[in-house]
C-alpha cells in the first residue's frame, strides 16, 4: 500500500487489540478496516454506524444480494477492483 | 449485468435501484423529482431510496481510499470472510435508522443525520492537517460533482488540489508518483490520509445531498428553492 495503514496512524490501544484479534480470526487484516481505524478521531461513531448500515442486512430495504449487486455496480462504475 | 442495468436480467425494482445507483455515482446533480417519481412507481419507497444511496455512499467512499492507497486485491475466500465479518459487525453496531433520517447542516444542506454529524466533525476536529485544508479538500471534491460549496471553501493549494481532483474524478488513475509528489511538498502520511479521507468524503456525499434535497427539501413540498438547487459550477 502507498501509505503504512497497518503500522502508522493513531490507533488507541483498544483498536490495536481489535486489529490483533481480527488478524488472528481472519488470517489477514482487511484494508477497509485498516483505513477506517487509521485515524479514528476523524470518524465519529455515528458516521461509522451509517457506513456499516450500508452493508447490513438487518432491517434494510434491500436483500443482502441486492446490496452486494449495488456495491459491485458502484465499484464497476468507478473502475475499482475493490 | 454490471455493464448495462437497462438490459440486466433483474426485477423492475432492482432495475430501478441500479438506475438510482448509477445516477448517484456518476451524475448526482441530474437526480430530480421526475426521476424520483419514476423510481417510486417501480416500487422504491423513501427507505429503499435512502438505503440504496447508503450503499452507494459506502462504496464511492471506500473505492477512493482503495485506489488512492492501492489496497491489495483480496482473493475470493478473503472477500467472503470480510463480507461475513462486516455483516456481523453491522448487525451489532449499525443500529436502526434515526428518525427523522436527515438533518440540516450549517450550510443549509440536508444530509443523513449521522453523515451530517460525522462530516461536520471530520472537517473541524484537531488532526495532522488544519481543518481548513480538510474543508478545502472536501469542497473541491464535492464541486467536481456540481455540489454547492463556496469558492472560498475550495481554496486548495497545489499539489493537493490536483491530487484531490484526480481522487474525485478518476481515483483509479492515482499512481505512486501522486503520493510521492505530496510527500515532496511536505505532507506526511497522516496528512495524506486526512486529505484523502476529506476528498473521498466530498466526492461521495454529494449524492446524499442531492437525494435528500429532492426527497425532503423545499422542492419536495412544492417550492423551487431546494437546498443545492443553485449549484456552483463544477470546477
Amino acid at each position: 500500500m502507498r501509505i503504512d495503514l497497518e503500522g502508522g496512524g493513531r490507533r488507541p490501544w483498544y483498536l490495536k487489540l481489535v486489529m490483533f484479534v481480527a488478524k488472528r480470526a481472519l488470517g489477514f487484516l482487511p484494508p477497509p478496516i485498516l483505513a477506517v481505524t487509521y485515524r479514528p478521531a476523524l470518524m465519529r461513531p455515528e458516521l461509522r454506524r451509517y457506513v456499516l448500515r450500508g452493508v447490513s442486512s438487518r432491517g434494510a430495504s434491500w436483500s443482502k444480494g441486492e446490496a452486494e449487486l449495488f456495491a459491485a455496480f458502484v465499484s464497476n462504475l468507478n473502475t475499482c477492483h475493490f | 449485468m454490471l455493464a448495462d442495468w437497462t438490459t440486466a436480467p433483474v426485477t423492475p425494482r432492482q432495475r430501478a435501484g441500479l438506475r438510482l445507483v448509477e445516477l448517484l455515482t456518476t451524475r448526482p446533480r441530474e437526480l430530480d423529482a421526475a426521476t424520483i417519481a419514476e423510481l417510486r412507481a417501480a416500487g422504491l419507497d423513501d427507505a429503499a431510496l435512502e438505503d440504496a444511496a447508503n450503499v452507494t455512499f459506502h462504496f464511492n467512499f471506500i473505492n477512493r481510499l482503495a485506489d488512492a492507497f492501492d489496497f491489495p486485491r483480496l482473493d475470493a475466500d478473503q472477500r467472503r470472510r470480510l463480507a461475513r465479518m462486516l455483516d456481523r459487525a453491522s448487525r451489532v453496531a449499525a443500529g436502526a435508522r434515526p428518525q427523522p433520517s436527515y438533518a440540516r447542516g450549517e450550510d443549509g444542506l440536508l444530509r443523513p443525520a449521522e453523515v451530517e454529524l460525522g462530516r461536520a466533525h471530520a472537517l473541524s476536529c484537531a488532526g495532522g492537517t488544519a481543518p481548513a485544508l480538510r474543508r478545502a479538500a472536501e469542497a473541491h471534491a464535492a464541486r467536481v460533482f456540481g455540489a454547492t460549496r463556496s469558492a472560498e471553501e475550495d481554496a486548495l493549494p497545489e499539489p493537493a488540489r490536483g491530487y484531490v481532483e484526480k481522487l474525485a474524478r478518476w481515483a483509479y488513475r492515482i499512481i505512486d508518483e501522486d503520493i510521492d509528489a505530496l510527500k515532496a511538498a511536505g505532507y506526511d502520511e497522516e496528512q495524506i490520509f486526512e486529505l484523502t479521507f476529506a476528498g473521498a468524503l466530498g466526492a461521495s456525499v454529494v449524492a446524499l445531498e442531492r437525494l435528500f434535497a429532492v426527497l425532503h427539501g423545499p422542492a419536495a413540498r412544492g417550492s423551487s428553492d431546494a437546498p443545492g438547487a443553485t449549484s456552483a459550477a463544477p470546477s
